[in-house]
């Protein structure tokens, strides 16, 4: 039977190199469609993630942020680095606008850093200086590649121009671009003195980020003070609410998409053989053989449908890294885990129909010529 | 030891219902004997098939019992029908219905391993199988690289993989040639007759009445006497063969004139080229006129 149910599959190598392709290419768009949502999702809180601080401090009732607007004056930074526990706190000044690059605008945060700035700037640069001076910006690599700027370019934030002087890797998402400028710039565009926007604070070796954050809120008024974790964790679910939901919604339609396909596949596969199911059944084939065989096809044709699909797909990020740079592709074993998943189940639910007019179907049908 | 290995009772089978209901069998009653040869013949549509379906377990009678070496298939429930059919009932059908992807020997030994015990000693009688039936060089081959008469023979060698007491043959002789039918023929025979396996065979074929034992007449569902007015002799332009142009299934038209022939095989040559046999054709109302003395 095993024998028979393996060379029914392997007979016409056409078909089923077409099955496994049509199964695979359903699979590969939700696979990419995952690997989006899983790239972005990681790329909106990069900065986060990145920037050296074990606790964030920020205006009280802010907690996390994405398109969020947080004030403190500029003496806090004292009062928090009194705190017991507390290292040492960077401040920055933060603001959510439009960068316009030879007439491409882009959603940004500006981030002000002071000239002593060690741990928030950008963490990886491609070209230039990774500080930036008076008067200078350092934008995202990917952003320069999108609007051909060059080094020694000028960028306008609001109505004012600055100079391109690096290029920074990891801090591009189709959400949010990460600039960074100096803080006295970013005060002068903002037409305001004396404040910042957030606190990054590094604790004493001792101190968990969770019972310096407690102090920290206990012993600063009106200051809201966050481990990182928990600020990153935040950050994320504001931006998964925001703009990621339509990938998210983009996810789901190709995997109803996949879903379909894989089904249509496996079902033509498994109805094209329908026939030859009734010749087995009128010889002594019992339905739970009809079954098994027609399972195991199923099965066989999805797991190297999944196969194909996560080989095209790993064959495929380097490409899209050269080809769409903005789009960060993030391929992560519990996707393939639960694509795989998926596929088996919906191959082996779309075997059944088949399957189960088989059992139903007359066996005397293999007498008509 | 029961002679009677296969047995009919009262066998009815309709389909549809009410105004369209069809009584395909209507009351058939039929016993074979071990080492029969039996025939049932009948014009097309008279349920010859709907009947050998029932006597093989393909197909459940609407009335009527049917008893395979005693035991009453029709009581069992429909689980256990494919172990039966595949331990007592042979099928060889007019279309062969091989298994494409499966070579010959994997295709004859195909029934013996739907059995749990079926493949002890199968190697050894497949073997023998493709001996007698002229298969050896065959056997790797797949189906479609082999002739109409040696998928036929296929067809035999498998049905008989598990020694089953029954062989249900329905047109066996259908696709063939006729030296194809011919040698079908005289291997269903041999193995009613060499191994005391009953066989019953539905045909058209009126070559294969020389060789059975007994020939019984359907027509509109039941048993009937057959009447010599019923035949209507003629010959296949094609091979020559004696054909019954009343039960024929076999047929084809040119130049306002009607043909019949013993299968599909010769009916495929002729309407490759119809010009060249009609050519050969008597004219009807001569002395040479198509109809043949039986």
């Amino acid at each position: 039977m095993w024998n028979w149910t393996f060379k029914s599959l392997v007979r016409s190598p056409l078909t089923l190199t077409m099955s496994v392709a049509a199964a695979a290419c359903a699979m590969l768009l939700a696979i990419l469609f995952e690997a989006i949502y899983a790239g972005e999702a990681k790329q909106v809180v990069a900065y986060l993630e990145n920037a050296d601080a074990d606790v964030w401090v920020m205006q009280d009732g802010v907690s996390n942020m994405h398109m969020a607007t947080s004030y403190l004056s500029d003496w806090k930074a004292h009062e928090v680095r009194d705190v017991d526990g507390v290292a040492a706190v960077e401040s920055i000044l933060y603001l959510n606008t439009v960068i316009d690059a030879g007439g491409k605008k882009w959603f940004s945060f500006v981030v002000g850093l002071d000239s002593a700035s060690n741990g928030a700037g950008p963490w990886s640069m491609a070209a230039g200086r990774s500080t930036p001076g008076p008067g200078e910006a350092i934008v995202p690599e990917v952003f320069a590649d999108m609007t051909s700027l060059q080094l020694g370019d000028t960028v306008t934030i609001t109505d004012h121009e600055f100079r391109v002087s690096g290029f920074s890797e990891d801090t591009f998402s189709m959400g949010n671009t990460v600039i960074f400028v100096t803080k006295p710039d970013l005060e002068d565009v903002m037409s305001s003195l004396d404040i910042v926007s957030f606190m990054l604070v590094k604790a004493e070796p001792g101190f968990s980020p969770g019972v310096l954050a407690r102090s920290i809120r206990r012993n600063v008024t009106k200051v809201n003070a966050l481990p990182s974790s928990e600020f990153v964790e935040n950050d994320k679910t504001m931006v998964m609410q925001m703009g990621v939901e339509t990938i998210a919604l983009m996810t789901i339609i190709g995997g109803s998409l996949a879903v379909l396909l894989v089904a249509f596949t496996v079902y033509s596969q498994i109805a094209r053989q329908q026939r030859e199911l009734a010749i087995a059944k009128a010889l002594g084939a019992t339905n739970r053989m009809l079954l098994m065989s027609v399972t195991a096809q199923a099965t066989a044709i999805t797991l190297i449908s999944v196969l194909a699909a996560v080989l095209l797909a790993l064959a495929l990020v380097p490409l899209t890294d050269t080809l769409v740079p903005q789009v960060t592709l993030r391929i992560t074993g519990s996707a393939i885990e639960r694509i795989a998943i998926l596929g088996v189940a919906v191959a082996l639910i779309a075997s059944l129909v088949p399957a189960r007019r088989i059992a139903r179907a007359d066996p005397v049908t293999a007498f008509h010529a | 030891m029961n002679e009677h290995v296969l047995e009919g009772k009262n066998l009815v089978k309709t389909f549809g219902a009410g105004h369209t209901e069809v009584r395909a069998v209507d009351g058939v009653s039929i016993t074979i004997r071990r080492g029969e040869l039996v025939l049932i013949m009948g014009p097309s549509g008279s349920g010859k098939t709907t009947l050998v379906s029932m006597l093989g377990g393909l197909l459940r009678p609407t009335a009527g019992r049917v008893l395979i070496e005693g035991t009453d298939i029709t009581a069992m429930p429909e689980s256990a029908l494919p172990r039966i059919r595949a331990r007592k009932v042979g099928f060889v059908f007019q279309a062969f219905n091989l298994l494409e992807a499966l070579t010959v020997e994997e295709n004859i030994l195909f029934p013996a391993r739907l059995l749990p015990d079926g493949i002890t000693g199968a190697g050894k009688r497949a073997q023998s199988l493709i001996e007698r039936l002229d298969l050896v060089k065959r056997r790797r081959a797949l189906p479609g690289t082999l002739s109409g008469g040696e998928k036929q023979r296929v067809a035999i060698a498998r049905a008989l993989i598990n020694a089953p007491p029954v062989i249900l043959a329905d047109e066996p002789t259908g696709n063939l040639d006729s030296a194809s039918g011919q040698d079908v023929t005289m291997v269903l025979h041999d193995i009613a007759r060499d191994e005391g396996r009953s066989v019953i065979l539905v045909t058209h074929d009126p070559r294969v009445e020389d060789v059975a034992d007994r020939i019984l007449w359907l027509e509109d569902g039941e048993f009937r006497d057959r009447k010599n007015e019923q035949h209507q002799w003629t010959r296949d332009l094609v091979c020559g063969m004696r054909v019954d142009e009343w039960t024929a299934d076999f047929r084809a038209t040119f130049g306002g004139q009607s043909f019949t022939f013993c299968s599909s095989r010769c009916q495929q040559r002729f309407e490759s080229d119809p010009g060249r046999y009609a050519s050969q054709a008597p004219m009807p109302g001569t002395d040479r006129g198509q109809e043949v003395q039986p």
